[in-house]
């Protein structure tokens, strides 16, 4: 089948057709399907529609409860705690985001933890909503105690998942700045997703089941594991995630070597803080000193096979401009995996294909 | 010369002496004593007893004060900015991180910026010290608007300083978590302290003025540059601790090197930002110790891959030096010991009563 490409609101109202279709609330399914679009316009493709179908799959294994809406359980002047009732993750996410962000600007600063939730999609989302309303957002997520595919540093079994972190800074003249990456070398789909599983890959990306440099993909997949970055230091990260987002939060910790599938697999939990510019110092002075060292950066002299130093959220920036104009395009194949399940719950998207 | 042994005990007495003939008072010069000496027992040697003589080396000129004290210069429920009033580092992070520990038993909690301060020593000593009080810390240094020897990614120009890291989670059964790293491949002592610039060098730790893999540590020295660890990843965690621990400090951000000259008030001293968080704010605190020796108990129990003994958990490393060289001692290399006995009698210190009775190695 041919590849599909519609524009970013045709893909909004699927999702949103879909998800209701599976038993969930409007403004939850809009939500969610805010967050998907939103990762392809980025192009992140890993956490865009390509998800539709795991997320349904999610709820059918009953993983995921598609009616529960995100609740604070706990809450003080700069703390909440957001119990995601095993629903889809990035309203609980956003529930969270919201109150640190309202708690900081009136204290200074503030964290919020998510546990019990789906996969909250790109930790990306958050930190740049957060610097948009010129908040400064420290974010990470674990797998809330149902571990991954990353083995720690030295070790050669599968521990943790892909532990990203992810951060948002505010700038005036500049566009913010926005980090978001997996504490692995690669993320797990760049692998899981290619086709060919005998094609080799870059020493340095995995591990096979002894712990052994992976050669070919099928080496990892057999037993093996994804490897954090730059050996000790990301692998300290990754550890520091799981504490985090795993211990701190409750959630609970990847400590057991089985997985058991049960409600929340698949799932993240999450950590985020806030920070109000203003509690710390002169908020003129902050955005002068942002946008100084942006432009700074920006006219560093690059280094060979480089056009330019870039900022971390720009390219993001430049992709969301192009996809906008462009369209989203999904191949045959994941075209097929979402229409299979709108068609489950006799879930019309023929209008949306058209005209 | 000989390589000198001395038991940490008489590493601070050396320091102390050393920086109180600086005019250091005397509760600052027992604070950085033990920062150094922790440091070498540490088995972090960069930071120990070897940075007397580049401490001197800015004190000596002004550029930090040895006189001065750190103070609180604004305050909130869980929020401070602590003046270090370019003063030795580690006293200014130490009022700071107190403060920080304070407030988030309190709230939950707390974050504080460190600005205007010497060299601040090893990260880990705070991350520890939170540690040891039962809270997470989380913690970036940067040089302020002095910047330092490192690119960006995809960058031919020094722009940040190491930038480095650093986090501590408590632990009941368990060493803590320490984790503590400069945001480059390498350190920028093992570079620069090595002496032998014309050796080679692995490729991806440093580039030439070019841009280009630096293939010797001369290479790097000549207007060459460090790299941040893992390309683009790196780089963006180098610039959160620049934004964060510059900007949102106060203390400025790296600057063009004609703005700031090498040397002048301040001139190199570090930038912090610190957050502290209470677990017991968030979930209950017996599940969360629970989960962390359950944690890292597996982590002891993963099958290691080849070429390892086993699995670490940051901060077992310097757990083991610490009881190592408690009883072992701490040694110098004979021109490191000269040079501390040189900086001595420049500045009036007494050090002969501890040297003749020290054990020599």
């Amino acid at each position: 089948m041919n590849d599909i490409t519609l524009g970013a609101e045709r893909w909004r109202e699927i999702c949103r057709r879909i998800f209701r279709g599976w038993g969930t609330p409007d403004e939850i399914a809009a939500c969610v399907a805010d967050s998907l679009v939103d990762s392809d316009l980025a192009g992140i493709y890993s956490h865009g529609v390509i998800r539709v179908a795991d997320y349904v799959g999610c709820v059918k294994a009953g993983w995921w409860r598609p009616e529960s809406r995100p609740e604070i359980v706990r809450e003080t002047p700069v703390t909440a705690v957001v119990e995601g009732h095993y629903g889809f993750g990035q309203p609980a996410a956003h529930l969270a985001l919201d109150a640190a962000v309202a708690k900081a600007r009136a204290m200074g600063v503030a964290a919020a933890s998510v546990l019990h939730c789906g996969h909250i999609g790109r930790l990306g989302e958050y930190a740049e909503k957060a610097a948009r309303e010129g908040v400064v957002a420290l974010i990470a997520a674990s797998s809330g105690g149902n571990g991954g595919l990353v083995v720690p540093y030295g070790g050669a079994e599968r521990v943790f998942s892909t532990n990203p972190v992810a951060a948002g800074v505010p700038a005036q003249a500049h566009a913010p700045f926005v980090m978001d990456f997996a504490t692995t070398v690669i993320a797990a789909g760049k692998i899981e997703l290619a086709p060919d599983k005998d094609a080799p890959i870059p020493e340095g990306w995995a591990v096979d089941a002894e712990g052994r440099p992976a050669a070919t993909i099928r080496q990892f997949l057999e037993g093996g594991g994804l490897v954090p970055f730059g050996g000790h230091k990301g692998y300290a990260l990754a550890l520091l995630v799981e504490l985090i987002c795993g211990a701190l939060t409750g959630a609970g910790v990847s400590a057991q070597p089985k997985r058991t599938r049960g409600p929340g697999f698949g799932g993240n939990s999450a950590f985020m803080v806030a920070l109000d510019i203003a509690h710390f110092t002169d908020e003129a002075q902050f955005y002068n000193d942002v946008d100084s060292l942006f432009n700074r950066l920006e006219s560093v002299k690059p280094a060979p096979g480089f056009n330019r130093v870039m900022i971390p959220g720009a390219p993001e920036i430049a992709q969301r401009e192009k996809r906008s104009r462009e369209g989203i395009t999904v191949d045959g194949a994941i075209w097929e995996r979402i229409a299979a399940v709108a068609a489950e719950r006799q879930v019309s998207l023929d209008d949306t294909l058209t005209g | 010369m000989n390589d000198v042994r001395l038991s940490a005990a008489h590493w601070r007495e050396v320091c102390e002496r050393i920086f109180r003939a600086w005019g250091v008072p005397e509760d600052i010069a027992a604070c950085v004593a033990r920062s150094l000496v922790e440091s070498n027992l540490a088995g972090v040697d960069s930071h120990g007893v070897v940075r007397i003589g580049n401490y001197y080396n800015f004190v000596k000129p002004g550029w930090w004060l040895a006189a001065s004290r750190p103070q609180v210069a604004r305050e909130g429920p869980c929020t401070a900015i602590i003046d270090g009033n370019w003063g030795l580092g580690q006293p200014a992070m130490h009022l700071g991180l107190d403060l920080g520990i304070a407030k988030a038993r309190e709230h939950g909690i707390a974050a504080v910026g460190v600005i205007r301060a010497g060299h601040i020593g090893r990260l880990g000593e705070y991350a520890e010290k939170a540690a040891a009080a039962g809270m997470i810390a989380l913690l970036g240094t940067s040089n302020a608007r002095s910047g330092g020897h490192v690119v960006p990614y995809g960058g031919a120009e020094r722009v940040f300083s190491t930038n480095p890291v650093a986090a501590g989670v408590p632990a009941r059964t368990h060493t803590p978590f320490i984790m503590d790293f400069a945001t480059t491949v390498v350190a920028a002592g093992k570079l620069e302290l090595g002496g032998e610039p014309d050796k080679p060098i692995p490729s991806g730790w440093a580039v030439d003025a070019g841009g280009r893999p630096a293939t010797t540590a001369r290479q790097y020295l000549d207007g060459g540059a460090m790299l941040p660890v893992a390309g683009h990843k790196g780089f963006a965690l180098m610039l959160l601790v620049e934004l964060l621990a510059g900007a949102l400090t106060g203390a400025g951000v790296t600057e063009r090197p004609q703005v700031v000259p090498a040397g002048g008030l301040g001139f190199a001293g570090n930038a912090t930002f610190l957050i502290v968080l209470d677990a017991a704010h968030f979930t209950d605190a017996e599940q969360f110790f629970t989960d962390v020796d359950g944690l890292f108990e597996r982590l002891d129990g993963v099958k290691p891959a080849p070429g390892f003994d086993r699995v670490v958990v940051p901060g077992e490393p310097e757990a083991e030096q610490r009881r190592r060289r408690a009883t072992d001692g701490i040694r110098v290399t004979g021109a490191v010991w000269e040079q501390i006995a040189a900086i001595a009698a420049e500045s009036g210190g007494r050090l002969d009563d501890i040297w003749p009775g020290a054990q020599k190695a």
